[in-house]
């Protein structure tokens, strides 16, 4: 067991000694203290101090662009061309554009088949022909599970073909999945104050505008008389039948006893008994409803 | 034999992440071309940048091919700028305090980062969860599984070998595609 374990140690102890030689210059890390320095080919060696505040940063986000994969062989003139082309034309290049990784809509790669280091990468995929051009949604997940395949095709030597095809797919793809992938499309998850809100000063003041109508039918003393003095009488009737009605669903709405009638339903039910008693007696009754009206404060 | 089991053990806090969620998700196999077996760590942790990437150039930095002569042993940020320049290697070459940005703008853009991290030494960043705060680091001496370190056990990892990381400019990979009926 100690020798496994002087084993084990001397091991550890030899990584530790790889790792803590001169593998890194931490004296000109010191040396350089705050730098930002990108070798792009162009422009090493002609930054200014202007922009050195501004090249410390780094660059945009980039997650949310799709990504084009071309799939080429070796010697293959068909790839070849496509290459060319790709450069060429201006459709293509709106949607990718190989010599500028910046500037491009989509992320653009070039794969080669028989390259053993990006082969996995494509296990899942059937290949018919070379190229073939592949288009996945962007890995912010935006527009769903950035590995699924968008559009698939070789290419037939058509570069203008080629992209409107691939267009084609990226807005049929994008109109499916933005009823499903949530933040995408549809209505928000609040409700967003009015674009054109005639009355602006309502936001800034009480509401006086009435936000409940309450239905108060007069006591019906006149049927009451009517029915004393002349006896019965179907308009007298109705009026205390109305105010009867009144009066219990008042009293059920005070102490938040359910409804039979919802407020509409019951204010039509009042006005069918109303042209009801009107027609019965020429004479306006002696029940008169009227609308009176409370605000908030 | 305990006593091994019990140091493997500990060696196992580095957590098996599910390389396909990280930034860098090369395959374990692909990962272990990158073994550091001569203090070569920063070449190691670009070429496992350049697979990942795509880019041909910068992943056969440790070999002799048709983009350049090999380059083993030891590195600081001149050298780095040296080899790239001669491979036409697009790099955003960063010493100082903005490293933390750069190494966050990397991962969360799913690309990775050869980071400055332990002492004289140089891995692989390979993912960031801002959710728990953790960090995934692929180290070329052990290339065959990713360490997790918390925010502060990776700020002493970081610092402990000076502030430099070397992010390659070229687009990340795309996610391994697959078929999936959407139409």
């Amino acid at each position: 067991m100690m020798r496994l374990f002087l084993m084990f140690a001397m091991l550890l102890s030899a990584s530790v000694a790889r790792a803590d030689g001169s593998a890194v210059d931490q004296a000109e890390i010191l040396r350089l203290g705050d730098m930002v320095q990108h070798i792009d080919g162009r422009h090493y060696g002609q930054s200014d101090t202007d922009s050195i505040v501004e090249a410390m940063r780094p660059p945009e986000d980039d997650a949310d662009k799709w990504f084009v994969s071309v799939v080429v062989t070796r010697n293959c003139a068909a790839c070849r061309k496509l290459k060319t082309d790709w450069k060429a034309c201006p459709s293509l290049l709106a949607l990718a554009d190989p010599g500028d990784s910046k500037g491009s809509w989509a992320h653009y790669h070039e794969f080669y088949r028989d390259d053993q280091s990006q082969a996995w990468r494509f296990e899942n995929i059937k290949f018919t022909g070379y190229p073939t051009i592949l288009v996945q949604p962007p890995r912010s997940k935006a527009y769903g599970d950035p590995s699924t395949v968008v559009y698939q095709a070789t290419y037939d030597g058509d570069p203008r073909a080629l992209a409107t095809d691939m267009a084609a797919a990226i807005r049929q793809y994008v109109a499916k999945v933005s009823d499903s992938v949530e933040g995408v499309g549809g209505p928000p998850p609040w409700l967003p104050a009015p674009k054109d809100d005639p009355d602006t000063s309502g936001r800034l003041i009480p509401p006086l505008v009435p936000d409940e109508v309450a239905i108060q039918v007069e006591f019906p003393w006149k049927a009451i008389l009517t029915l004393v003095t002349a006896g019965f009488s179907i308009p007298a009737v109705i009026g205390l039948v109305v105010w009867l009605l009144v009066f219990i669903r008042a009293r059920r709405k005070d102490a938040d006893k359910p409804l039979l009638l919802d407020d509409g339903t019951f204010q039509r039910l009042l006005d069918a008994l109303e042209q009801f008693q009107a027609s019965a007696e020429p004479k306006k009754t002696a029940t008169r409803r009227k609308r009176s009206t409370t605000t908030k404060s | 034999m305990r006593c091994f089991l019990l140091v493997a053990a500990l060696c196992g806090a580095a957590v098996a992440a599910e390389s396909e969620q990280l930034a860098v998700d090369l395959p374990k196999e692909v990962r272990q071309w990158f073994f550091n077996p001569d203090g070569s760590c920063v070449q190691c942790s670009i070429g496992m940048c350049g697979v990942d990437q795509n880019v041909p150039a910068a992943a056969t930095l440790l070999w002799d091919t048709e983009y350049g002569s090999r380059e083993r042993g030891g590195s600081g940020p001149s050298r780095v700028a040296r080899y790239c320049r001669q491979r036409g290697i697009r790099v955003y070459n960063v010493t100082g305090t903005a490293t933390w940005d750069w190494m966050k703008w990397a991962v969360e853009n799913g690309r990775g980062a050869a980071i400055g991290a332990g002492r004289r030494h140089f891995q692989t960043l390979v993912g960031h969860d801002p959710t728990t705060g953790t960090w995934y680091v692929c180290n070329n001496n052990s290339p065959g599984r990713i360490d997790a370190y918390s925010d502060a056990a990776f700020r002493r990892l970081h610092l402990a070998s000076g502030q430099w990381v070397v992010v390659l400019d070229y687009p990340p990979h795309p996610a391994r595609p697959k078929y999936v009926r959407w139409w």
